[in-house]
């Protein structure tokens, strides 16, 4: 009965102070990355995320009424408070994979345009190579490319232009492979075929490897298919044990 | 074991309901071997009826030694027929995708070579592209020989490409494309860097490609062999009950050793599946 009261003053005051609860939550709650994940993907924003997810956290907690009335009460308490923390954070782990696998689409992608870059390289600027290239950039690629080069068209000599770009992004290989872009336009013609030459040994190798990763992440899932065969002999030779039990029971050992 | 007669068939119709294609191209079907054989010819290869009658034959052979071996009901056995008899010829499909994307893969990569090779020495597109059409066939030498009809009409460089881009939007085949281009427009005496580069790229690619399928067949032939050791050990299990003649549970016996036999043919088609993905990776194809 003590249960049920505080569990109907608790949704109580979280109605009442729905707003202020909402604001509390949003300032202690609100994950770190939550800003740079929206812009890795490309979509959403951190309040009305935060309000979709306290609206929805707030309708499971209408559950807890339910606890005091069920026997075993404290069990059903602690797991409805597992399950309101699920619910609370499900948004964010969805946010969470779908940053995952923007990052590894970048990384796998991110050498085969700068190769692009590379060969335009050849026969142009940095400025104008970029320019060329934006049209057959990957698409995850093409609007922070666009932003790029906007930049560079008006400040072509701006270090940090090369650096902000996919810095939310954290990959020290993009990093690496900007500043060598940078230096490749600034600096004098003989340094440049230098560092150039640097630039497409590194991404030979990165873009190997990428390659090579992706190719066995595809393989990883066949992989456990092998295991198949030896659960089902294994749910067979279970089966014949349990057969030879049986009998040996149901006939008594001397019979 | 009633329950099972009328299960069966039904699970048996929800199989064909999902797996329409499936079924459509199986000898189940008046018109599959029809299906089938235009199927193999739309990937180029030729169909051998003899060939495909002596597989089909084979696959239920094996299928009836097992389920008699292990002793299995009617009901189960035609089941376990029905479904090799609806799935096999997808995946002597998938085989037939294997083989047309190996050619096509190798038909590519060495068209790319030899351009490469021959613009080195003369820089100039059109007579790149006669000289090594020759060493094409099909889709691929269809839409080359379109790009030099239409460098032939005066369309720009540029422009003229696109029907060969569009059928190979691989990332390395658009760089060449770009840097014959800018070489041949603009004129350049250090374009030969450039191009080795993208002969480095077309050997790294074949080989971690080729690397990538020997993975694939080795992880199917592993599989394969699990399988075998897991059909032995079950037998070795079967062989114990009967020799004790113990056996009571009859029913159960019978039904593990069905879901047994199915899983193990399930793996066997999911096996064939795994080397029948694309040699050319969609992530690097850009220039769509």
């Amino acid at each position: 009965m003590a249960l049920t009261l505080f569990n109907l003053i608790l949704i109580g005051t979280l109605i009442y102070f729905s707003d202020d609860t909402e604001k509390l939550l949003t300032s202690i709650l609100s994950e770190q990355d939550l800003e740079r994940g929206f812009r890795i993907i490309g979509k959403g924003e951190r309040i009305p995320f935060m309000k979709q997810r306290f609206a929805k956290f707030k309708q499971t907690s209408y559950l807890f009424v339910f606890c005091g009335l069920l026997p075993n009460s404290l069990t059903w308490e602690v797991a409805m408070a597992l399950l309101c923390y699920v619910v609370y954070k499900y948004p964010y782990w969805q946010l969470k994979v779908a940053i995952r696998k923007q990052t590894s689409l970048v990384r796998y992608q991110f050498p085969i345009y700068l190769r692009q870059l590379q060969v335009l390289l050849q026969n142009n600027t940095v400025v104008f190579a970029i320019e060329q290239s934006i049209d057959h950039a990957p698409d995850s690629l093409k609007g922070e490319i666009n932003y790029l080069h906007k930049q560079l068209l008006a400040e072509p000599h701006q270090l940090n232009h090369y650096l902000h770009f996919l810095d939310y992004y954290a990959l020290p290989e993009v990093g690496r492979a900007m500043k060598l872009l940078y230096r490749y336009n600034t600096v004098g013609q003989a340094d440049s075929y230098r560092q150039f030459n640097r630039m497409i040994q590194s991404t030979s190798k990165w873009l190997r490897q990428e390659r090579q990763q992706h190719k066995s992440t595809q393989l990883l899932i066949y992989q456990w298919w092998g295991l198949v065969p030896l659960f089902s002999v294994t749910l067979v030779f279970l089966s014949v044990m349990m057969n030879i039990l049986l009998t040996m029971f149901g006939k008594g050992v001397n019979g | 074991m009633k329950s099972f007669i009328v299960i069966l068939p039904i699970s048996l119709l929800l199989l064909l309901v999902v797996n329409r294609n499936a079924f459509r191209r199986s000898l189940l079907h008046p018109l599959g071997w029809k299906e089938y054989q235009k199927n193999i010819l739309a990937y180029g290869l030729r169909f051998y009826p003899r060939q495909y009658l002596i597989i089909h034959f084979t696959s239920v052979m094996l299928v009836l030694i097992a389920s008699f071996v292990f002793a299995l009901p009617l009901p189960y056995i035609l089941f376990l027929c029905f479904v090799v008899i609806i799935f096999l010829p997808t995946t002597l499909l998938w085989q037939a995708v294997f083989i047309r994307e190996e050619r096509d893969f190798f038909m590519l990569t060495s068209f790319l070579q030899q351009t490469i090779a021959v613009f080195k020495s003369h820089p100039k597109i059109y007579a790149a592209l006669s000289e090594c059409l020759t060493l094409t066939d099909g889709d691929l030498k269809r839409s080359i020989i379109q790009w030099m009809n239409d460098i032939e009409a005066g369309s720009p460089l540029k422009e003229s490409s696109i029907t060969f881009l569009k059928k190979v939007p691989h990332f390395i085949s658009g760089n060449l494309v770009n840097l014959m281009v800018f070489v041949e427009e603009y004129g350049s005496t250090e374009y030969a860097e450039g191009l080795e580069m993208i002969q480095d790229d077309i050997d790294d690619w074949i080989e971690d490609t080729y690397a990538f399928k020997q993975q694939q067949l080795e992880l199917r032939n592993r599989i394969v062999i699990l399988s075998l050791m897991a059909l032995l050990i079950a037998f070795i299990s079967k062989q114990m009950l009967f020799q004790t003649q113990m056996m009571q549970q009859v029913e159960l016996y019978q039904f593990t050793m069905f879901l047994f036999l199915l899983s193990l043919i399930i793996t066997l088609l999911v096996a064939q599946r795994i080397y029948c993905t694309p040699w050319i990776e969609k992530g690097e194809e850009l220039w769509h």
